[in-house]
């Protein structure tokens, strides 16, 4: 039984350790919940990653066409001013045009000039001077709007670059130049043709462009944009905080200024630019060209404003792939959690059978592999058990064989010992019988015996008597052995008897020049033993200790208490020791301890005897040597009646 | 693991809401701070924001100015700014006083103003100028070019504390010659009045005035008036000097007697040109300058600018760009003038 539990632990410390069963770990430990960690990461990776990058691509999408849409618009948008400040200048051309082909230079009078400089002043209050010009360049008329229209006839304009480019045939629109450092006015001048390509003089007006604000603050793309229109050489013509323009602002200082005047045959990749405007605000800004006045017009709006259909767009996408996320997050936590839970069942059945539960059996009804896992799982359990009750009714089988075989042993042992003691009762008698006439002999009963003779009879009583206390012994052993002995316990006082023994001894010793001190040192401790066996021990101990001991040797004798339930007896002697591999075996039967120059006697059972006895008082008895130095013998005898000792 | 803390994270939460939910201080504290969310919301709700106080200088006396002070009222009601809301008027009429305008605008500068609208000529303007080198001031159109009158450093950057509109008025004078030549063909001698006291009209009158006059052939007399009283007088004295013309620069003093003035021109018989629209609308008979629809949304604008944090000394000044001739047919009808068709073809307007 406690071969198998040691067999499975073991099983389960290689399964731990055997790595492709790393699952198993998953469930021990520190490892709790990787598994599930790892299910919920991965299913979080997956779903997330899905989501964000859909989300970012969408985003993108939808970034791009919302710019492509916004360049698509504000390029119409500028397109749309361009064309409205085009047509406004277009339209004072117009008029220009018409008086200028009502005139007939040379053949009218100056009040007939007049007349239609004063109908262009009034159809076209940005004019605010207007001259005609004859073909040597000079002053015919002139009208001004704020001043007394007088004519100035002395001076020829014939250089003047309006003039020459009107001479020539075409429209000229000249360079803005500001009026009292403050309103922008551009020249215009055309042709005066009688016919057809004969031209016969100029009509040259000022134009306010003040009144192109009036154009562009009506531009307003959006909620905060603007439009403004800007002069090649950067003068501001018109913007819808008109302070900026009376100001005089130069702007070509901006990037989309600077870029929009840059020869650039692709014309669609620099339909929308980001850039700072006047106020250094980011701006989304665009622009068309006017090519016949060499203006730009612009179309602004704040960068902000622009992307707020695209922003509100991106929190709503964000707000879903967030939602989304979550969602995703539960979703997989849970499904995770569902895939962990019966690995969990499965890692508790293994704990279970680890633990012995042979009959327990994992429930999964998952209908998938784990359930299949289950299965093979509860096959190999029964196995298991199987294997292990098999395993249990062999040891039971070999249990009781050695139970039987033990019986036998018993009963040979014992066998053993009625023979010794049958032996040694049937040698007995003989022996009595050779003692005894020995000692007739010697005693001179069958006549006078030589000297010879004598020493012979002498050696064979001596033999027979060794011969006798061999047997006994034997007797005693096999007696022992047989359990036959019944001690006869009742307290005593172990002092005394040690004293007794010893000096019973102590002639023995006496012949050696040993001396046998018995120290008793506490007030005798009474003993709960067979007088006469403990007396037979320390008589064999004692006579040991002596026997060992060389000439003028020690012998040290005491009793005491040892714990409160036992007294000890030591005897120790100034012998030449024994060998500790040696100092197991000197209890043995048989066993004859020799040392060279120490005659042996006896046939070595007196130790056993001892053993026996001490042993069946319940006491212990063992030697502490030291080689060179001597042996202490010591054994333990109860204070008070023990079970043990009392029964046996 | 996770498993586990989350199903504990959500415990604990469900219990502090229950418990949270069933602890009556707690609702109590929530009241209170949503009570408190509340007030804070309705007091910044309710809390006025900052009260502009404009200053209004005007040269007439109130029945005179207020048509042109509602037109701008309306124009700030439309840029949002109202009345005993955000803004508050202090008016100070000098009634055709021009010597009350340093003591009115002194008042205003007194009063802490946040801007001072001058609502008259140069003169007006300069008065609150000199009250205040730091309150923004806001022309409403003087007749001379500010520049030259020093109140401005150009057009295109005042450069101190005001700005506004101007209206180019001393600059027409010649071209009100000139229109009245044209009405009255056989008109040689044209009268000229004026108040000493204003020196933009003066200036008109002694250096812009001549060169036009010489180049039209024209004789002209300039007649100093110096207070209401003198009118009969000096009328007397252009019908005298057997004046067939009359013109009356915008000024103060002038401005506002404009009905006396259209009357006596008329009792004199006197074809009259003037600076100011209202002399026409009073019996005048022609008007030529700047056309004033636009000026009160004009002024609106400064205002809006300058409150908003515009520096005036950065705020152009603005030239009128529309410019209008107005003709009362009813008086030409009255002075028997029969108003030659090349001149009456190109008036913006014709009262009849």
């Amino acid at each position: 039984m406690r071969t198998l539990r040691s067999l499975i632990e073991n099983l389960k410390s290689k399964i731990e350790n055997f790595g492709a069963l790393r699952v198993v770990q998953v469930f021990r430990g520190r490892q709790r919940g990787r598994l599930l960690r790892h299910y919920f990461l991965i299913s979080v990776l997956l779903i997330a990653g899905g989501l964000i990058v859909s989300g970012l691509l969408e985003i993108y999408f939808r970034v791009h066409e919302n710019r492509e849409q916004l360049a698509l618009l504000q390029k119409e948008a500028a397109t749309v001013a361009a064309v409205k400040i085009e047509k406004f200048i277009q339209d004072v051309e117009t008029s220009m045009r018409s008086a200028a082909k009502g005139l007939d230079i040379g053949r009218q009078t100056s009040s007939d000039y007049r007349f239609e400089l004063k109908r262009l002043l009034f159809l076209a209050p940005a004019i605010t001077e207007a001259v005609i010009i004859s073909v040597d360049g000079i002053q015919q008329a002139r009208q001004l709007r704020l001043l007394v229209s007088s004519v100035n006839r002395e001076t020829n304009i014939s250089g003047s670059a309006a003039f020459q480019r009107a001479k020539q045939g075409h429209s000229y629109f000249g360079p803005v130049y500001l009026v009292r450092g403050s309103e922008p006015y551009m020249t215009m001048a055309l042709p005066i043709e009688e016919f057809k390509g004969n031209i016969v003089g100029v009509l040259q007006a000022e134009v306010n462009l003040k009144y192109v604000w009036d154009v562009v603050s009506g531009i307003k793309p959006g909620k905060a944009g603007y439009a403004y229109a800007v002069s090649r050489s950067g003068e501001l013509i018109a913007h819808p905080d008109i302070s900026l323009v009376l100001r005089g602002r130069k702007v070509s200082d901006l990037d989309q200024v600077w870029a929009a005047f840059q020869p650039v045959s692709d014309d669609h990749g620099r339909a929308l630019t980001v850039a700072r405007n006047l106020q250094g605000k980011q701006v989304i800004s665009s622009f068309a060209l006017v090519p016949r006045l060499d203006w730009a017009v612009f179309i602004e709006r704040p960068v902000e404003e622009a992307h707020e259909a695209l922003y509100s767009s991106l929190l709503r996408t964000s707000g879903l792939l967030l939602t989304g996320l979550a969602l995703a997050l539960f979703a997989s936590f849970f499904v995770a959690r569902r895939v962990i839970r019966p690995l969990r069942v499965l890692g508790e059945g293994v704990d279970r059978i680890a633990s012995g539960d042979m009959g327990f059996r994992v429930d999964l009804k998952t209908g998938d592999e784990i359930e299949t896992l289950a299965g093979e799982f509860n096959r190999m359990a029964g196995a298991l058990q199987e294997a292990y009750s098999r395993l249990e009714e062999k040891v039971a089988e070999r249990t009781r064989e050695l139970v039987a075989a033990n019986d036998q042993l018993k009963e040979l042992d014992k066998l053993k010992s009625r023979f010794l003691s049958n032996v040694s009762h049937e040698l007995k008698t003989p022996l009595t019988a050779i003692v005894g006439l020995a000692a007739n002999m010697l005693d001179g009963i069958t006549g006078r015996l030589n000297d010879k003779q004598r020493e012979y009879l002498s050696d064979i009583r001596a033999s027979s008597d060794r011969l006798a206390r061999l047997i006994k012994d034997l007797l005693d052993l096999s007696i022992i052995e047989a359990g036959r002995v019944e001690l006869r316990p009742a307290p005593f006082a172990l002092a005394s008897l040690v004293r007794e023994v010893a000096n019973s001894l102590r002639p023995v010793a006496e012949q050696k020049l040993i001396n046998i001190q018995v120290i008793s040192t506490e007030a005798s401790p009474t003993v709960w033993a067979d007088r006469d066996r403990i007396a037979q021990v320390l008589t064999n101990l004692i006579g040991n200790a002596i026997k060992f001991t060389s000439p003028q040797g020690r012998v040290m004798v005491s009793a005491q208490m040892n714990g409160g339930a036992w007294a000890e007896v030591t005897i120790g002697d100034t012998g030449p020791g024994i060998p500790a591999e040696e100092a197991e075996r000197i209890f043995d039967e048989f066993y004859q301890f020799t040392r060279p120059g120490i005659e042996s006697r006896g046939v070595g059972l007196g130790l056993a005897i001892s053993k026996k006895l001490v042993e069946m008082h319940g006491g212990k008895i063992g030697v502490k040597s030291e080689m060179g130095k001597g042996s202490i013998f010591y054994f333990t005898v109860p204070v008070q009646p023990a079970m043990d000792a009392a029964v046996r | 693991m996770i498993e586990r803390s989350w199903m504990r994270f959500r415990d604990s939460l469900f219990d502090n809401l229950k418990s949270k939910i069933q602890n009556r201080k707690w609702t109590g504290i929530v009241a209170i701070g949503v009570a408190i969310a509340m007030c804070g919301a309705v007091a910044q709700a309710q809390q006025p924001k900052k009260v502009y106080r404009i200053g209004y200088l005007s040269q007439f006396e109130p029945a005179r100015e207020s048509s042109r002070s509602e037109a701008i009222r309306v124009a700030l009601r439309e840029l949002g700014y109202v009345e005993g809301q955000n803004i508050a008027m202090e008016y100070r009429y000098a009634e055709g006083k021009p010597d009350r305008f340093p003591e009115l605008a002194a008042d205003l500068v007194r009063l802490k103003v946040d801007i001072i609208v001058a609502a008259g000529g140069s003169v007006i303007v300069q008065a609150a100028k000199n009250a205040t080198k730091t309150i923004p001031i806001v022309m409403m159109g003087g007749g001379i070019d500010p520049v030259e009158a020093g109140l401005v450093e150009s057009l295109a950057r005042p450069g101190g504390n005001v700005t506004g509109l101007t209206l180019l008025s001393g600059e027409l004078g010649g071209k009100r010659l000139e229109l009245l030549k044209a009405a009255v063909p056989k008109l040689a001698r044209v009268a000229v009045l004026y108040d000493p006291a204003n020196p933009p009209t003066v200036r008109e009158v002694k250096e812009v005035l001549p060169v036009p006059a010489r180049a039209l052939g024209l004789t002209i007399r300039s007649w100093e008036v110096r207070a209401a009283d003198e009118f009969e007088r000096v009328f007397a004295a252009v019908t005298k000097w057997r004046a067939d013309g009359l013109y009356v620069p915008g000024a103060p003093l002038m401005a506002a007697n404009q009905k006396r003035i259209a009357g006596l021109a008329l009792k004199s018989r006197l074809p009259s040109v003037y600076g100011n629209r209202g002399y026409v609308d009073a019996g005048g008979l022609m008007y030529y300058g700047a056309n004033l629809v636009d000026s009160n949304r004009r002024v609106a604008y400064y205002v809006d600018r300058i409150l908003k944090g515009a520096k005036p000394a950065d705020l152009p000044v603005e030239q009128p760009t529309k410019f209008e001739l107005v003709i009362n047919l009813n008086t030409a009808k009255q002075l028997g003038l029969p108003i030659p068709y090349d001149v009456l073809r190109w008036a913006d307007e014709v009262i009849k």
